[in-house]
């Protein structure tokens, strides 16, 4: 057996893990080598001072807390694994509330509208003055494509590309535009009423009854005629 | 590796099954050394070295239902525990530095004491060369001298590739320090 093969099997040896034929032949040739018999030596001293790593000393108070510190951590890992289930239960709420949420004002503003008219239509309003001018569907198209610059800077292509986009943007912002469209008009009959509230109490409704049309004035007479 | 014997853990077991926490707690208090030195030599650092133990045993605590008693508890749990000391070296890719200090030499020669820890340091920067699983098993049987079965266990391998893991860290750590030790060092630290 040469020294190579011997070193190989060096720690197998001191482990008790050979054969009993390889161990009589590395022990027959340590006999006869200094120089594995060092490499055995070394290999003794270098496992034994592996043993001797100081770690350091710690007092009994520190053994002692060990486990109260450890029950602290499952605890509050506990408490903080609760906390993440509501956080990972709200994670699906919160986009469902609101999808629920969008589709309600959608249908709510929309559907009702086209069908009949609103309850604070000018039409059916008790002293409608003012004509409010709703908010046109077309009016994001008209503002994002003026027809003077189209003309001037679009070709055809581009302003029919352009006007599909602005169609397309239109009719995502329908919702928003009806919403408008009725706080507009309630804004308008709530100045209207305002305004007839303050000449009525200046007793300068005379003027008021001026403003209004023939048919709003007979609908009015009829309607004093009534109360009387 | 415990005072504790296998009926006595088998008990402690059986009484945190059915609901004893108190179980648990003598449970820890009985391995709670062992699995801080073992994290310790595996990061040389205090904060660390608890964080890993107590993570080990919070581990525990949670699959403690899925044990089967097929191993011993202390191979299951040092299972836990070698994992999460490899996967804490992974995420850092920890370069550890072994201080003189932490060298224990027991003799009181002064210059025999420098040349020793000079030896241990040099021993120590070698170990801390080694592949982690290596590593891990070096310790194991080295160091908390296991037995190859026992370290099988712990590291969730065959008898077999525990053995050649061990023989290969401790040809590594000959080949390391080859060119580091020669002949004087360790006649000085032989004295």
């Amino acid at each position: 057996m040469n020294c190579k093969k011997v070193n190989e099997l060096l720690i197998r040896y001191l482990e008790g893990d050979l054969k009993e034929q390889e161990k009589s032949l590395v022990e027959r040739h340590l006999q006869e080598c200094k120089k594995c018999l060092d490499e055995l030596a070394l290999l003794k001293e270098v496992l034994k001072m592996a043993k001797l790593e100081k770690i350091p000393s710690l007092p009994e108070d520190y053994w002692a807390g060990y486990s109260a510190r450890l029950w602290q951590k499952l605890r509050s890992r506990a408490q903080h694994e609760i906390g993440s289930e509501w956080v990972r239960s709200l994670r699906w709420a919160v986009p469902v509330f609101a999808l629920a949420l969008f589709l309600f004002i959608y249908f709510s503003r929309t559907v009702p509208e086209r069908e009949s008219p609103t309850p604070f239509s000018p039409a059916k309003a008790p002293v409608s003055v003012v004509q409010t001018t709703p908010v046109s569907k077309g009016s994001i198209q008209a503002k994002s494509l003026p027809p003077a610059t189209v003309k001037k800077s679009v070709s055809v292509s581009q302003h029919c590309t352009l006007l599909s986009l602005a169609d397309s943007m239109d009719q995502f912002y329908n919702p928003v535009l009806d919403t408008t469209e009725v706080i507009d008009r309630l804004y308008a009959q709530a100045v209207d009423i305002e305004n007839a509230l303050k000449e009525t109490e200046e007793k300068d409704y005379l003027n008021l009854i001026d403003d209004l049309t023939y048919k709003e004035r007979q609908e009015l007479i009829k309607k004093i005629k009534a109360l009387l | 590796m415990s005072n504790l014997s296998d009926s006595e853990v088998q008990e402690l077991l059986s009484r945190f099954l059915k609901g004893e926490e108190q179980a648990f707690t003598e449970l820890v208090r009985k391995y709670q050394k062992k699995a801080y030195y073992f994290a310790y030599r595996f990061t040389h650092n205090h904060q660390d070295a608890e964080d890993l133990s107590q993570e080990a045993f919070i581990h525990a605590y949670r699959s403690l239902k899925k044990f089967k008693s097929r191993s011993s508890f202390f191979t299951w749990f040092y299972r836990i525990l070698v994992n999460l000391c490899i996967n804490f070296h992974r995420r850092r890719s920890v370069q550890v530095y072994v201080p003189v200090e932490d060298i224990a030499v027991s003799d009181p020669d002064a210059l025999s004491i420098v040349e020793s820890k000079e030896l241990g340091m040099k021993i120590h920067r070698a170990i801390e060369k080694l592949p982690l699983r290596q590593k891990a098993v070096f310790i194991l049987r080295q160091i908390e001298e296991l037995s190859f079965e026992e370290v099988s266990e712990s590291m969730g391998c065959s008898v077999g590739a525990a053995k050649a893991s061990y023989f290969q860290a401790v040809r590594k750590l000959q080949k390391y320090l080859k060119g580091e030790i020669n002949s004087k060092s360790l006649t000085g630290s032989k004295k």
